[in-house]
């Protein structure tokens, strides 16, 4: 019940932060939602990676180092978490810049590629 | 922990963070959906910790609660009219975006819902329950691990699997994972270098505007 519960809050962030994505058109706040987005899908990762354990797997993968790779989901949600970072200090950057420029940071106002 | 315990502990700390995250998404007042954002991390880092993912929640805490949320707030409070952001589109598309957002979480829920997943309690093998939960032994030779048993030398055993798991994800990173975490680093050097730039070519032009004024 552990595992499902983890994936029912896991995918009640996604369709928060979708719902954000769709709706808001502040460049911050969509910002929010796709961190809200990223932490849904390290979230899924990592409830796997604790509660679906294949005993096969473990028998099989003894005495080599492929053992560790039950812990691979625990990788995966680091590598997400570090590349979420990244992207956000770009972003936010960005942000900044646009506030300086443009004096607005509303995405329907940002529409000089358009046509 | 009793896991009964535990599922009731895991359900009032996932109700805390979908209700923050909700006022991230519906609230004008941007400031307050950036602390709101930082609440609904902080209930994501303490699932991580409840389910032996120690190292993840502690990455959790310092990147997002301490690092993100902190630059969110800051940024915010740098740019001119961001503190009150526009509200939610309305009419038609509102409605539309609300039936797709449910839409999503009603279908996986209905998946997660009727799926049979092979969680812990199948685990029928002592040996293997024992393993990922208690004690392992670990070759010093090859890092290859075996089960430990009562002749096992102690400073060959180490805490199962979940139990500690930074041991084991230390050595993969610094094996399998090497050249990945390496490009991990060089992805972030990139960001780093290329919003200082973006940010100083701002100021520098600020700067320069500010003279012709004069």
């Amino acid at each position: 019940m552990t595992l499902e519960i983890i994936l029912i809050f896991s995918a009640a962030l996604l369709s928060i932060g979708i719902f954000g994505l769709l709706t808001r058109k502040n460049i911050v706040i969509t910002l929010m939602s796709l961190e809200l987005i990223f932490n849904s899908v390290v979230l899924a990762a990592v409830g796997f990676t604790r509660y679906s354990i294949h005993e096969d797997f473990i028998l099989q993968s003894l005495s080599s180092e492929n053992i560790f790779n039950v812990l691979s989901g625990n990788i995966l949600g680091l590598f997400i978490i570090s590349v979420a970072a990244g992207e956000t200090a770009l972003a936010l950057a960005l942000v900044l810049a646009l506030g300086k420029f443009k004096s607005t940071i509303e995405l329907s106002d940002l529409s000089e590629m358009k046509n | 922990m009793d896991n009964s315990l535990l599922n009731i502990f895991l359900i009032l700390v996932s109700i805390v963070g979908i209700l923050s995250g909700l006022y991230v998404v519906t609230q004008t007042n941007v400031f307050r959906a950036a602390i709101s954002l930082a609440l609904s991390f902080i209930c994501v880092s303490i699932v991580y910790f409840a389910i032996n993912a120690e190292f993840l929640g502690a990455v959790q805490i310092l990147v997002y609660v301490g690092a993100v949320s902190v630059l969110m707030a800051f940024s915010i409070l740098l740019v001119k009219d961001l503190q009150t952001a526009s509200s939610t589109t309305k009419g038609f598309s509102f409605l539309l975006s609300i039936f797709t957002s449910l839409l999503i979480f009603v279908v996986l829920s209905f998946v997660i819902l009727s799926s049979d997943w092979s969680t812990e309690e199948t685990i029928k093998n002592p040996l293997v329950k024992e393993l990922l939960f208690e004690k392992y032994r670990e070759n010093p030779l090859d890092q290859t691990i075996t089960y430990a048993d009562e002749e096992t030398p102690i400073k060959e055993v180490r805490e199962g699997l979940f139990n500690n798991s930074i041991i084991p994800l230390g050595s993969l990173l610094a094996t399998r994972y090497f050249i990945s975490l390496q490009l991990i680093g060089l992805i972030i050097v990139a960001c780093v270098v290329g919003s200082i730039t973006i940010t100083k070519n701002t100021i520098e032009n600020d700067e320069e505007g500010d003279k012709e004024i004069i």
